[in-house]
């Protein structure tokens, strides 16, 4: 268990310059987006003022993590396999790990909206306006959630990468594309856009038209259960790649 | 070195390494064949094996870095695969460096803490002043030299039981491999535990390993004490005709003539009569090296 507990911490302490740098770059946004709304407000002869606003805090979340995730994957597993830590305990360490950097960027997004409402800036969360009927509660979760999610498909990517090499980097860099170009014809084609919606509205727990936040955290969680299953099938013997 | 470092394993149970019919598959090649053998505890081994023979396939098998196509490897009768204890008990020293490029010395030092239970901080920070391995420097800007030294200190500083060192002086020079033979020497002796040590650099190391073991073509050749293998090894040089007399119903594992004169490696068990013998036919008979021993028992520059 100490063990484990050393393993997450290790990682947490390589994930603080890019967490120092988030929040750093956030800071300066907020600061340089008041700046600009004052000065545009002295210059107009207007009594009117500008406002900004400020939103998407947790899609900047769970883009940091994924891609925190996958770039920190290669050089954690290499180094911690020569110290001789099995696959089962770097899996597992992989799991609290993504637990408590998506509580750390949960919190650290919290701090951000207070100190965005401090300086007067106009700041909303998407998921709020999105489920507009979400509790602080049901908010806080789905947030979890989605951050979860984000991470744990990021390690199923980077795992699969890591893995088969080259086809898979090729295949996931090209399928955004893909699903962009050749999902919309397929969708037309067969008629598949009444499934796809259906799918896509209960997914976001879009039911009987009112936005269910407790559904979507349902399902993004069993996201995350899933991508996580399938990158332990995948790491569990992996070799080492020297 | 301190000596005042090292930290008595006495009170360890001891580590028997038991590699039973392991084989790899890499497409059609075979890179090892059947390969069992047993390791014993608090001994000084020497793997060693032409290029492509095996070796490193074998040692990332026995640190679980990759997966045998059959065979299973055993530790005090326990399987290693995914074992935890078992791999904390080993350290390996990769030949590749594959420590974070953006990590600090001293941060691997830290970081090996967290397996290696007995790691010694305070040998680690005495050895890198040694070698003037400065703590601060992160690992990309080392040299290979220092890479190496980096990665040795973490093995002898990690006190485990099991220590494994593939290539450990490569990029070093004679007077730092010089060092590091004797370091090891003497934390062997201070702290006896089993090394087993791949090198290509078998002259400079035949006079520390107690165990050879000789990988060939993915298959074990020979694994003998090398004061064993030493004795049984040896040159007849003389007359054509008399060293082919003499030879004759021997192992001869290779033959060079030069002109009129001829000279034999023989191995197999040197006795009295043989000497008295090779004196009447006027035969030189001389002690052969390990290395010289090994070539000639791998087939030569052709490695056929």
């Amino acid at each position: 268990m100490n063990k484990l507990f050393n393993i997450v911490a290790y990682k947490l302490k390589n994930m603080k310059k890019g967490i120092f740098i988030l929040t750093l770059v956030m800071v300066l946004i907020a600061i340089l987006t008041k700046i600009t709304e004052i000065s545009i407000t002295l210059k107009s002869n207007t009594s009117t003022t500008t406002t900004s606003i400020f939103s998407g805090f947790e899609l900047v979340a769970a883009i940091f993590l994924f891609i925190g995730i996958m770039a920190s994957f290669k050089e954690n597993f290499n180094h911690l396999s020569v110290n001789g830590i099995t696959r089962k305990l770097f899996f597992k360490s992989e799991i609290v790990f993504i637990a408590a950097a998506s509580l750390m960027l949960f919190i650290l997004m919290l701090l951000l909206y207070v100190f965005y409402d401090f300086l007067e800036i106009n700041t909303k969360f998407m998921l709020y306006s999105i489920y507009t009927s979400a509790s602080p509660a049901s908010f806080s979760v789905l947030f979890i959630s989605l951050l979860l999610m984000a991470s744990c498909v990021g390690l199923l990517f980077t795992v699969l990468s890591y893995r088969y090499g080259t086809p898979v980097i090729l295949f996931l860099s090209l399928s955004p594309v893909l699903i962009f170009t050749i999902g919309p014809i397929l969708v037309y084609r067969f008629h598949l856009s009444d499934i796809f919606i259906r799918f896509f509205s209960y997914y976001f727990g879009y039911v009987n038209n009112s936005a269910r936040p407790l559904l979507a955290s349902l399902n993004f969680i069993i996201t995350s259960i899933v991508s996580c299953g399938i990158s332990w099938i995948v790491i569990r013997r992996m070799p080492v790649k020297m | 070195m301190n000596k005042d470092h090292i930290i008595p394993l006495a009170e360890n149970p001891s580590f028997s390494i038991q590699i039973k019919n392991i084989s790899k598959k890499y497409g059609n090649v075979n890179a090892l064949n059947d390969v069992s053998i047993s390791i014993e505890d608090k001994k000084i081994y020497g793997l060693l094996g032409r290029n492509g023979a095996g070796k490193t396939t074998l040692l990332n098998i026995l640190t679980n870095k990759i997966y045998p196509t059959s065979g299973e490897i055993l530790i005090n009768s326990k399987s290693i695969w995914e074992n935890q204890d078992m791999q904390s008990q080993i350290c390996y020293m990769t030949e590749k460096n594959l420590y974070p490029r953006e990590m600090k010395v001293l941060d691997i030092f830290k970081s090996a803490q967290i397996t290696y239970v007995n790691f010694d901080m305070d040998m680690a920070l005495s050895l890198a002043s040694y070698f003037k391995l400065n703590i601060k420097k992160k690992n990309k800007s080392l040299s290979k030299g220092f890479e190496s030294i980096l990665k040795i200190i973490v093995c002898l500083a990690s006190n485990a039981p099991v220590v494994i060192m593939d290539e450990p002086v490569l990029g070093l020079d004679a007077a730092v491999r010089d060092e590091f033979y004797k370091m090891l020497l003497e934390n062997y002796v201070q702290n006896p535990r089993t090394f087993i040590i791949s090198t290509h650099l078998i002259e400079e190391i035949s006079s520390l390993i107690e165990e050879a073991i000789i990988l060939h073509k993915g298959r074990i050749l020979v694994k003998k004490p090398v004061e064993k293998l030493l004795e049984e090894g040896y040159s007849a040089t003389g007359k054509a005709e008399n060293v082919d007399r003499y030879c004759e119903g021997r192992n001869v594992i290779h033959s060079e003539t030069i002109g009129k004169f001829k000279n034999n490696t023989v191995l197999e068990p040197y006795e009295e009569r043989d000497m008295e013998y090779a004196l009447r036919l006027d035969i030189e008979i001389m002690p052969i090296s390990l290395q010289k021993l090994f070539i000639h028992m791998t087939g030569g520059k052709s490695n056929e």
